[in-house]
């Protein structure tokens, strides 16, 4: 049996390299993993296709991460969406809730994925600030 | 909330008030204004001043008005008014420095965490994940290549501290051009694999220069390594080796964003950055080109840029003069 039962993420990178290893650490925690290198095509994959979550990048060409978290909230789709930045100041966190995000992550994702195994606090970090977009429980 | 709109509307007046060509006109006029007081004041009071004189110090008075002290106070104005140009020029210039550097840091400080991000991320997911041998491999060629771009950028941060004649010291060797240029873009193989860029490399010769090969790799990766960074996928780079002239040409032409007109003389200008839609977030430091084309200059050489418009690519060229083949 497959572990998160193949559920869908949609990630948002224009960096290659951390897209790429972002998708093989989501893929081997048993997601099913779509690429998106910037917003535009984001955007135009959700009006295809449903995702359960999305982990965005805020520095994008064209649309960045914040534009992209808005028109998605606009549209009133509901999905956790995770920020995804080197940026890492409270400001910066704090913009991208505004815009829509419900946690914002710096990069660290192998960390959190393989700990979030053994240790439940990682787990409860997304599930407690998805309120907005019901309960939803990532790693 | 109405209270707060109205508060922010003043605010926004109060700040363009504020605004330095604002408080510049703001000066000038006052000074203007004032030197016309002053000059209709001594003229209407010429009479008077004269009876005045005439009664301390009789010696003094001349029957003409003294068109020597109106034209000193005026000239006196004038120089008053060309100080405070100056002290506005420079002021402006100190601000657009500040600026610049506030927007150099915030850029070269996610420059540099980008790649690091992505050498943590690798080294975690090596530590934390049971890889094969083979994507271990991969892994580690990503981490590799991550590093190189580091250590281009810090290469980049250096050389601009030091990108006058004095210090930057050439140390020019005999170098295969072609060969070496082909070399580098040997190294790039990877990344034109991940944008599906397709390279058309064309040297017409392969003449051998007296180079500063290690300055003139700076120079290729900045151009390719923005080619790659401002294109699209799947677009083609077109790289060729000719001789125009009294140059050897190398010419790199991208099907990238493009520039517009005005923005052509501007970009290699230290810390310039060019701003549209198309590239906002995309991040630099606004370096490389200003390096590249003082490196080509050490060579007496040119580096030259056209572009048929924004979203139609762009072509840089180094131009190297023929007087270096050995």
């Amino acid at each position: 049996m497959m572990k998160n039962d193949g559920k869908k993420i949609l990630v948002v990178e224009d960096e290659a390299h951390l897209a790429k290893g972002l998708q093989f650490n989501l893929e081997r925690e048993g997601y099913r993993v779509t690429l998106a290198d910037n917003g535009e095509s984001a955007l135009e994959l959700l009006g295809k296709e449903a995702f359960d979550l999305m982990i965005l990048d805020i520095m994008l060409p064209k649309l960045s991460g914040l534009e992209v978290a808005r028109k998605i909230r606009n549209r009133d789709l509901r999905f956790p969406i995770l920020m995804l930045s080197a940026k890492s100041t409270d400001e910066d966190r704090e913009t991208g809730l505004e815009a829509g995000a419900d946690d914002y992550l710096t990069v660290s994702l192998a960390r959190t994925l393989a700990e979030g195994e053994r240790h439940s606090a990682p787990r409860g970090m997304v599930q407690g600030t998805c309120a907005r977009s019901g309960n939803f429980s990532v790693w | 909330l109405k209270g707060a709109g109205y508060l922010e509307g003043a605010m926004g007046k109060l700040r363009t008030l504020f605004h330095p060509i604002m408080v510049f006109i703001g000066v000038q006029i006052a000074w203007i204004v004032l030197m016309a007081v002053w000059i209709n004041w001594y003229l209407e009071n010429n009479l008077a001043i004269k009876e005045f004189a005439q009664k301390i110090r009789p010696d003094l008075f001349t029957v003409e008005i003294q068109w020597l002290i109106l034209f000193e106070g005026c000239f006196l104005m004038l120089l008053i008014l060309a100080g405070v140009y100056v002290i506005f020029v420079y002021w402006n210039k100190q601000n657009r420095l500040n600026q610049m550097q506030s927007n150099f840091v915030a850029s070269v400080s996610h420059e540099l965490k980008s790649p690091l991000a992505s050498i943590q991320l690798y080294l975690e997911t090596l530590k934390y994940q049971n890889v094969t041998s083979e994507e271990e491999k991969d892994f580690v060629e990503i981490m590799l290549l991550d590093t190189q771009r580091l250590s281009g950028l810090i290469d980049n941060i250096l050389q601009s501290s030091k990108a006058d004649p004095q210090s930057m010291a050439m140390q020019f060797q005999p170098v295969n051009l072609g060969e070496f240029l082909a070399e580098v873009v040997k190294g790039y193989k990877r990344q034109f694999e991940e944008k599906k860029c397709i390279v058309n490399m064309k040297l017409e010769a392969s003449p051998v220069l007296n180079l500063d090969q290690r300055a003139l790799r700076m120079v290729f990766n900045n151009l390719i390594s923005n080619a790659i960074r401002y294109s699209p996928v799947g677009s083609t780079l077109s790289i060729n080796l000719h001789k125009t002239g009294k140059y050897w040409e190398v010419n790199f032409a991208d099907q990238g964003f493009g520039f517009d007109k005005k923005d052509l003389k501007k970009i290699f200008r230290k810390f310039y950055r060019v701003q549209n839609v198309d590239t906002q977030n995309i991040e630099g430091a606004g370096l490389g080109l200003f390096i590249s084309s003082e490196i080509v200059k050490y060579h007496k050489g040119q580096l030259k840029v056209s572009s048929p418009g924004r979203g139609r690519g762009s072509i840089f060229s180094v131009l190297l003069p023929a007087s270096r083949e050995v």
